[in-house]
């Protein structure tokens, strides 16, 4: 009995203990985490937007969105976070589209596990050949109606297209059919609200 | 005299003659998972080295009251508690690296070099020679991933932390990058290959 005791006294004082320290350094670092992931999400949106100079956060339909404004007050489009699977996990990316709800602003790669050297290229500075461009600027001012298709291996035609990376077509579709999808649920949500301002 | 031979004896043994990864092949989860660069393989060596000495003394001054029946438990709480700070702090002040290493910071609660030296030598011990021994266990496994990470870092990219060493054919050099360095069979290969050497040499000595 009296082991039993001791056996007790001593787990409950060193739970106590760590949950004690835990909870006081969690309180300090806590502020500064998030205020690294608002600096990203900031910094995202800017690379999406470059335009922006102030936005305002607001969920609609389960969707966040941020509207963003230039310094004289104007719309300057909208960004969000559009998320979806990889090839070998999922892919998370901030996305900013027009107020024409027709043309991006650009896209910027957020969290993805692709292959290195292969899929991880989609958030690489390796230019593409023959498009010229690195696989995330060809978002850049795209058009996503009709929506965004890949061809391989050779320069896009169409102003929707983009040229997707040798070896890697799995991710390149899937970050295709991510924003395809995303944009089509967000433009649906913005038209919605259009209709009931007006 | 006596003493201080004997507490350097407890720092150098873990860099070389019981190294925890090349002598030991403890806590290979991390060893391989890692070290695609040599600034990740350092910082999560120095985030176990944090966790072993603190542990190491919190566990060694009260060993004698811990109860030989739930030592176990009472040692995984205190690591526990002990890693959750390094994540937060890691989190806090270097928010790329934490990204980098994922998983891998909360999972060294469960990293055999941190319970096997407690159960093995801390619980056992005073707090200099726990201290010692928690030490150059932490820094043998910091070289360690230093060492794999740094060539592996090295044939992917013709880098070593970050520092451009072989220019690459994208940078108009002649080195083409070894993808498969960076990759995870590239972890077991290095780690082979040097445990292979390794073994050769002491077999000879």
């Amino acid at each position: 009995m009296k082991t039993a005791t001791r056996m007790i006294t001593v787990l409950v004082v060193v739970g106590l203990f760590a949950g004690g320290t835990l909870s006081f350094v969690y309180r300090w670092a806590k502020p500064q985490i998030e205020a690294h992931e608002r600096e990203l999400t900031r910094q995202a949106i800017f690379n999406v937007l470059p335009e922006t100079e102030s936005y305002e956060f607001s969920e609609r339909d389960g969707v966040g969105i941020y509207q963003c404004e230039d310094t004289s007050g104007n719309l300057v489009g909208y960004a969000f976070v559009a998320e979806g699977g990889g090839y070998q996990d999922k892919i998370k990316m901030m996305v900013g589209l027009r107020p024409d709800l027709k043309t991006l602003g650009g896209i910027e790669i957020l969290y993805s596990r692709e292959t290195p050297g292969l899929g991880g290229k989609i958030d690489s500075e390796d230019i593409l050949q023959p498009a010229g461009k690195t696989f995330t600027e060809q978002f850049k001012e795209l058009e996503v109606l009709p929506p965004i298709e890949y061809v391989k291996g050779k320069k896009p035609t169409a102003p929707n297209q983009i040229q997707a990376i040798t070896g890697a077509t799995i991710s390149s579709r899937s970050v295709v059919k991510i924003i395809n999808e995303t944009v089509a649920k967000v433009t649906e949500i913005l038209k919605e609200e259009g209709k009931k301002e007006k | 005299m006596k003493t201080s031979w004997q507490l350097y004896g407890d720092l150098i043994k873990g860099l070389w003659r019981e190294n925890p990864v090349f002598r030991q092949l403890l806590a290979m989860c991390p060893t391989l998972a890692v070290t695609t660069t040599a600034l990740q393989g350092f910082t999560m060596g120095i985030a176990v080295v944090f966790v072993l000495i603190l542990s190491g003394v919190v566990i060694s001054s009260f060993r004698k009251l811990i109860p030989h029946q739930v030592r176990i438990a009472t040692f995984t709480i205190i690591i526990a508690a002990f890693v959750t700070i390094t994540d937060l702090i890691l989190a806090a002040t270097f928010p790329p690296m934490s990204k980098a290493l994922g998983p891998y910071v909360p999972l060294i609660v469960v990293n055999c070099i941190i319970l096997g030296r407690m159960e093995a030598f801390t619980s056992k011990h005073p707090v200099s020679r726990s201290f010692m021994d928690a030490l150059g266990m932490g820094l043998g496994f910091t070289l360690t991933l230093v060492i794999l990470g740094s060539i592996r870092e090295l044939l992917s990219s013709g880098a070593v932390f970050g520092y451009q060493i072989l220019t690459t054919q994208a940078a108009g050099g002649w080195f083409r990058p070894w993808v498969i360095m960076i990759l995870p069979p590239g972890a077991f290969i290095t780690l082979g290959i040097l445990l292979g050497i390794i073994n050769t040499f002491s077999r000879k000595s």
